[in-house]
């Protein structure tokens, strides 16, 4: 088939064409063999193309409840944390309702809120570093985001200190969703060999893509973990966010 | 959306059928149901890998079967994909020459049979051998046609996330790796086959 008529067909695809030509390329379709035949490889590339997002898409939820999965297990070792968790709730409830004060702070309190107190640049430290420091880290180190993203992108391979870096580049270019499936990668691998590399940055920076996207239910057990766990990098950054606040998003949630 | 909340299998279908909400639906999906079907899994010879990838390509094969608007809706949600992880799992036994369990999950399948179950395991061997197609395009082409075709974004919005200096680049770059996955295609004959009879029967 000519370069042209290929177009024709793609641009009926894409929903580009003018009502005369959608028509023409319909007419052919209809009676052209050769045109059918190609249309229908167009169509099966596109379910090919769809399916294996889907499939993708899919995958990285299964990575976000596996490590959903691995903070409950962690609070399942602490059973005095649910009875405290719903005397937090009702201390919430009675903070919400007790006075000015308690009602500013829950007019206040919201996911967009919470990752602005929370969040800060992550810095790369000169002991993380190497001599021969990667165009990654380069970039990333000269505040250049997109550059550091594609550089990652480019490797196509996977490496937790520059799949963390990637993420938290695409933190700063606010592509949040992109950045949570990197941290979850990073969460992912660790948990499979036995590591903690990067695994304290993950946690917190994925929590704070969740609460980048609206996703309360996916970032507070996170916090709440953070917090708990004293030796944690980001438990202290955490510890600045109050229990009542953290209810106070989940109650909102409901 | 809340860890406590729940949804009717009609708020799941209607949920799956739109954008919105979509990965808290799917998280709620991966909550209720998978642990019981990689048990049923593990249960049957599988480890709990072999358990949490047949649950992942029985989420994926339930998704596309309710867009498609084929859930009928005659079985709740929760047999529906037991009935399509047995019988993923069936027939990844059956590639395994291990006859033994197979004949075990089968007989654990009689509560609930639809007739059309047979076209899953068809549609699974297609879509897995779709998947390798597109792996061997590689990126940046694997990339391009997902954010246009699955991410639905414009060439613009395509933009931000590729190392390309204009839109135009963008849709040249697009254009040509459709015909070079459309090639790929044409290099395997076995596939299209399936994808005939497969466009067929649905």
């Amino acid at each position: 088939m000519s370069q042209i008529n290929f177009k024709l067909l793609t641009g009926h695809l894409d929903g580009e064409l003018q009502p005369a030509e959608r028509e023409a390329v319909e007419r052919q379709i209809r009676e052209n063999d050769e045109w059918n035949e190609e249309w229908s490889n167009i169509q099966r590339s596109v379910e090919a193309i769809r399916h294996s997002g889907l499939y993708g898409h899919v995958g990285a939820i299964r990575k976000q409840y596996d490590a959903l999965q691995a903070v409950d297990n962690v609070a399942s070792r602490t059973p005095v944390r649910s009875i405290v968790r719903n005397l937090y709730r009702i201390a919430a409830f009675v903070l919400l309702i007790a006075g000015s004060a308690s009602v500013y702070q829950y007019m206040a309190t919201n996911p967009a809120s919470i990752y602005n107190q929370q969040y800060a640049a992550y810095s790369l430290g000169s002991n993380r570093g190497s001599a021969d420091a990667s165009a990654i880290e380069e970039a990333y180190r000269n505040g250049d985001w997109k550059k550091a993203a594609e550089a990652y992108g480019r490797w196509g391979k996977y490496d937790t200190k520059h799949c963390f870096l990637a993420g938290m580049a695409q933190m700063e270019l606010k592509q949040y969703k992109d950045a949570a499936i990197k941290f979850t990668q990073v969460l992912a691998y660790n948990r499979e060999h036995s590591d903690n590399y990067f695994r304290d940055e993950a946690e917190f920076y994925l929590a704070m893509s969740y609460l980048a996207t609206g996703e309360v239910s996916l970032a507070v057990p996170l916090l709440k973990k953070i917090r708990a766990e004293s030796n944690h990098l980001f438990q202290q950054r955490v510890a600045r966010l109050s229990v009542v606040e953290m209810n106070i998003l989940e109650f909102k949630e409901r | 959306m809340n860890a406590e909340a729940h949804y009717t299998d009609e708020e799941l279908v209607a949920g799956l059928s739109e954008n919105g909400g979509f990965n808290d639906i799917v998280l709620y999906i991966y909550k209720q149901f998978s642990s019981a079907v990689v048990a049923t899994i593990t249960y049957n010879g599988g480890s709990q890998e072999d358990g949490e990838d047949v649950f992942q390509e029985t989420v994926v094969s339930f998704i596309e079967t309710v867009r498609r608007g084929k859930f009928r809706g005659e079985a709740s949600v929760k047999t529906f994909l037991t009935v399509i992880a047995r019988n993923i799992w069936m027939n990844e036994l059956r590639k395994r020459q291990r006859s033994g369990y197979r004949e075990k999950v089968y007989e654990s399948t009689r509560d609930y049979r639809d007739p059309d179950i047979s076209n899953y395991i068809s549609e699974r061997e297609t879509k897995q051998e779709f998947r390798r197609m597109l792996e061997k395009l590689g990126e940046p082409c694997n990339k391009i046609l997902l954010l246009f075709y699955y991410e639905n974004l414009s060439m613009k919005e395509m933009l931000d996330q590729l190392p390309y200096e204009n839109e135009q680049v963008v849709r040249n770059k697009k254009y040509k790796c459709l015909q070079q996955l459309i090639g790929i295609f044409k290099d395997n004959p076995g596939i299209s086959e399936k994808f005939i009879k497969k466009s067929k029967s649905s």
